[in-house]
């Protein structure tokens, strides 16, 4: 960040490449549109380019950075008023099909790559039903591996209540996958 | 003495264990007290109020099918030529004085061509005053007859003001009263 803020676009490039795909993928995760979510990282991307001057290595920069994404998504999101969630009402909590065993990742026939196809899009469809914290809080802890404290710096709140929303999460999320847990 | 093994997250090492024990000590322990999970599902971590999201559980396994989503090459670049325009660009206040500037020159233009318009459709007779439509004072009879030629067909004002400028009235009331 220092070499960025000296105006070093070499290290800036290093820099987005080292964090792009996180970011990106987080804010696919949030959004559920990937066209969007590029856009939204590269804007990003742009905020550390102009705040690299009078950023202070007060927090970590991977911190810092997913503030600067927390803060954009949840902009997009009131923005968009919740439009892609209602778009995907209806497939999460059919409970008409029959219960599935989680298939082998290495399973190579028709049948194994659509049950896996299926679930992955469970998958997807039950983070995006989350509400956006509790959203957040999965995404940042499974996806980027944050810790609790790192989770709730992100988020501008305490490690208890980063907890409560994944706790909240996780059974929101238990109910939606059951079938895909084998518990 | 005893082998961790791979995937086995809740091992719990052998604290308290003491080293010195017999070999055969330590064979029954190793096979009887020492959690050694058979099933999966045993070996997973549990959530707690401490950890309500376990890294390595059935849901975290789960959530962990979800496709990656990744960038192309030239991500970086496009990024970097679009933060360099960012800083190039003017400041947004240079920005909004030129559309400030443009809404109003667009505003006068339609507020023009109204008036315009509303000019052109406004009934020509109002304008004419009763005093000199009756001929009255300085005002005289071909005075009326010429207004008369300009238009292209008489209507009952007119009619009522020729009236009028024959019987010498000049009042708004008689020309209302004609008409």
């Amino acid at each position: 960040m220092t070499a960025v803020a000296g105006g070093d676009e070499p290290a800036f490039a290093t820099l987005v490449r080292r964090h792009q795909h996180a970011v990106y993928g987080t804010i696919v995760k949030m959004l559920g549109d990937p066209i969007e979510a590029e856009d939204l990282a590269q804007v990003a991307f742009v905020r550390v380019y102009r705040a690299a001057a009078g950023y202070r290595a007060t927090a970590q920069f991977r911190t810092w950075l997913f503030t600067i994404v927390r803060n954009l998504v949840f902009n997009e999101h009131r923005r968009r008023g919740r439009a892609v969630l209602e778009t995907l009402e209806g497939n999460t909590h059919d409970d008409s099909r029959p219960p599935r065993e989680i298939p082998d990742a290495a399973a190579k026939s028709p049948a194994g790559a659509l049950v896996e196809r299926e679930m992955v899009e469970a998958v997807e469809k039950s983070i995006l039903h989350l509400p956006e914290q509790q959203r957040m809080a999965v995404v940042l802890r499974r996806y980027d591996e944050f810790s609790y404290e790192e989770i709730a710096e992100v988020m501008g709140t305490t490690v208890p209540s980063v907890k409560s929303l994944l706790f909240r999460a996780r059974e929101t999320l238990k109910e939606a996958l059951r079938k895909y847990l084998g518990e | 003495m005893t082998e961790r093994r791979h995937g086995d997250r809740n091992f719990r090492s052998a604290e308290g264990f003491n080293p010195r024990i017999s070999e055969q000590a330590g064979t029954f322990l190793k096979t009887t007290m020492i959690h050694q999970p058979h099933d999966s599902s045993e070996s997973r971590p549990r959530a707690t109020a401490e950890d309500p999201f376990p890294e390595g559980d059935a849901l975290w396994d789960t959530l962990g099918r979800a496709v990656p989503q990744e960038l192309d090459g030239w991500f970086a670049a496009r990024t970097l030529a679009r933060a360099r325009r960012s800083v190039e660009a003017k400041p947004g206040w240079v920005y909004l004085l030129r559309r400030a500037f443009a809404t109003l020159a667009l505003g006068g233009i339609a507020i023009l061509l109204a008036l315009v318009w509303i000019g052109r459709e406004a009934p020509q007779p109002a304008s004419v005053s009763v005093a000199e439509a009756s001929g009255q004072g300085s005002q005289s009879a071909p005075e009326v007859v010429a207004m008369e030629n300009s238009q292209p067909a008489a209507t009952p004002f007119d009619e009522a003001f020729e009236f009028l400028a024959a019987s010498n009235s000049s009042t708004t009331e008689d020309v209302w009263a004609v008409y």
